[in-house]
């Protein structure tokens, strides 16, 4: 299993260099989202990365589908997917390497941002517990997108359709998640607008990371999406062709989307635990608030 | 070694296999001829478990397709129609990345890949992009990809399509030569290849097996006529008089030749022999025969034959 999945990942990670795409995509990725961010540091210089995280998912929208758009439809134009295929293994295996990689390849582009933060300790004094939560955040809603978009490049003889698909799914996951949205479709039905914010809006799950507080909850959240998507991918290799396939296989998507909203609405309201990585607990209640707290007569 | 079992396929309304059922042993080399657009392939996916039937199944070295695709797998290479290659790669890391995913160990692999390159004649271009291969050297690394395992069941699809005729040569040498041991199946719809590689052909027409066996069986099978071909110097009259006066003559197709000499097709039902009636009276006679033999029937007019009958019953 782990081996198959190895073999897979590094022929796909190295095949991002084996052609000028991957170093294109870097470079791009690098001064697209660095050079936005630095623009107006130096004219309003703030020791955070606070406006670098929060036009970091319009980026990704983008980022996230040029990378997975690729990885099935290319092997259906090759042909390679017959041999794959028929390769001694598990579909899911192809579909974990595959996922993986484009992952390894993400996080060296976040890695390239990492100049960043050394900036801002050479210049001023960052709180790094935020930033690092913060990087977390990205790397979930990253492969959270990757997975979405290698799904839908599974589905998807053309490049061109996979990608447009993907990066339009993945603004819609972003929009519903914001507050703005929200408030619209809950003029629209009480209560849908926050609901959908909740358990698909990427938004604000999203945004916990940023402010420095890592909610289980949250992470939770984008990994049941993450096994879900790359659960799909699989199936939909897998049942190729069989007869009652088309049916099956659309049950098991409505089923699975019905499981993640399901799962994710459950979890919404509940805290299983969160760590405070802000330098001062700025996010967490002291012991001697809660003191105060308890002192209290009326409820707040 | 592979045994198939009333495999049906459909496309939607399309029906590229019907009913299926045909037998493999091991060692064998079987040709599977099968005319351009009909369901092409089809049975070749299915036998590699690329493709799922819409019933029926097969045994491939005991293991079911449908129950074991995992097995199958591991004892068949399979070269598709359509090349699986990547462009950007060398063939090198192509052949190593192939024999990791069919999880040959370190030693294992260098020996193999040696053993590949050396047989499908890759020395030259083992360090080149794929991308820059040749038609014909592409078709070579294909090939090294599905024998790079040492499988015991090897499938080829079209493995001579779009080669110059010295390299079909070669490529048809190196599968006999694979042969000895290794239960082959490859699909062509050249005849004369079938002929050439093949020990036993199956002829498929519209999803059925319309014809299995080698070519002289197969020959039969169709109810080939027999034909005769005869130069000769004589009277042109008394000549067709006397072979026109014989049972079972069906045709006579005459062309004059050089220098008085008639030639002539002569076709006769499949169990009617004349070569010894007309000879016995042309030796006596004593007209100068140039040519004197017969003329069978080529595999080409076999297979029209035989698809010709079938769509007599469909």
């Amino acid at each position: 299993m782990i081996k198959n999945t190895w073999t897979i990942f590094k022929k796909e990670f190295f095949s991002y260099f084996e052609t000028a795409m991957g170093y294109i995509y870097l470079v791009v990725f690098l001064l697209v989202s660095v050079g936005l961010y630095i623009t107006p540091f130096f004219t309003f210089p703030r020791a955070d990365m606070r406006s670098f995280f929060s036009v970091l998912p319009i980026f990704l929208c983008v980022f996230m589908p040029a990378i997975t758009m690729r990885q099935w439809a290319e092997e259906r134009k090759a042909n390679t997917l017959e041999m794959l295929l028929t390769f001694p293994m598990r579909p899911l295996e192809l579909v974990l390497g595959k996922f993986f990689a484009s992952l390894a390849f993400y996080c060296l582009a976040l890695i390239g941002t990492g100049t960043i933060p050394l900036m801002l300790v050479s210049l001023g004094n960052p709180d790094l517990g935020t930033i690092f939560s913060a990087y977390l955040g990205a790397v979930l809603l990253g492969a959270f997108f990757l997975s979405l978009g290698l799904f839908i490049s599974g589905l998807s003889k053309d490049q061109v359709v996979a990608f447009v698909v993907t990066l339009m799914l993945c603004f819609g996951l972003f929009l519903i998640g914001t507050d703005f949205f929200a408030a619209y479709f809950d003029s629209v039905l009480t209560g849908l607008g926050s609901f959908l914010s909740v358990v698909a809006g990427v938004t604000g799950h999203f945004e916990a990371f940023g402010r420095g507080v890592i909610e289980l909850g949250d992470i939770l959240f984008f990994l049941v999406w993450i096994v879900i998507f790359l659960v799909l991918n699989g199936l939909s290799l897998e049942r190729r062709r069989r007869p009652g396939a088309q049916m099956i296989f659309n049950a098991a998507v409505i089923m699975s989307l019905v499981i993640g909203l399901l799962f994710n609405w459950l979890l919404a309201d509940r805290s299983l635990g969160r760590f405070d990585l802000t330098e001062n607990k700025i996010f967490t209640i002291s012991e001697a608030s809660k003191d105060i707290l308890a002192s209290l007569k009326a409820p707040v | 070694m592979i045994k198939t079992d009333h495999l049906t396929m459909h496309y939607g309304p399309v029906v590229a296999l019907n009913d299926a059922s045909f037998e493999v042993r091991k060692g064998e080399v079987v040709g599977l001829l099968v005319p351009n657009g009909a369901g092409k392939s089809t049975a070749m996916k299915i036998l590699t478990t690329f493709l799922y039937p819409t019933s029926g199944t097969a045994l491939v070295n005991n293991f079911d397709i449908r129950e074991n695709p995992l097995e199958v797998r591991r004892a068949v290479g399979y070269l598709p129609e359509v090349l699986p290659l990547y462009m950007e790669m060398e063939v090198k890391d192509y052949l190593r990345f192939v024999g990791q995913a069919r999880g040959l160990g370190r030693e294992k692999l260098k020996e193999r890949i040696e053993w590949v390159v050396e047989h499908c004649g890759l020395r030259s271009v083992y360090r080149l992009l794929i991308n820059e291969l040749s038609k014909g050297y592409k078709q070579r690394a294909a090939l090294a990809q599905a024998l790079l395992h040492d499988p015991e069941i090897i499938i080829l699809d079209e493995p001579t399509s779009g080669l110059d005729p010295h390299q079909i040569l070669e490529i048809r040498h190196l599968i006999r030569q694979l042969a000895a041991g290794k239960t082959i199946i490859l699909s062509t719809h050249i005849l004369q290849e079938a002929e050439a590689i093949a020990d036993r052909i199956i002829i498929i027409s519209r999803g059925r097996i319309i014809g299995d066996g080698t070519t002289e069986q197969l020959r039969r099978q169709a109810g080939a006529n027999q034909r005769i071909h005869l130069t000769v110097k004589a009277p042109k009259d008394e000549l067709l008089k006397l072979i026109e006066a014989q049972e079972g003559v069906i045709s006579i197709d005459i062309n004059n030749a050089h220098d008085d000499f008639l030639s002539l097709l002569i076709e006769t039902g499949y169990q009617v022999d004349l070569l010894p009636v007309i000879g016995h009276t042309i030796w006596e006679k004593k007209w100068e025969i140039h040519e004197f033999k017969y003329h069978p029937f080529t595999l080409e007019e076999t297979f029209l034959a035989l698809t010709e009958s079938e769509k007599g019953v469909a």
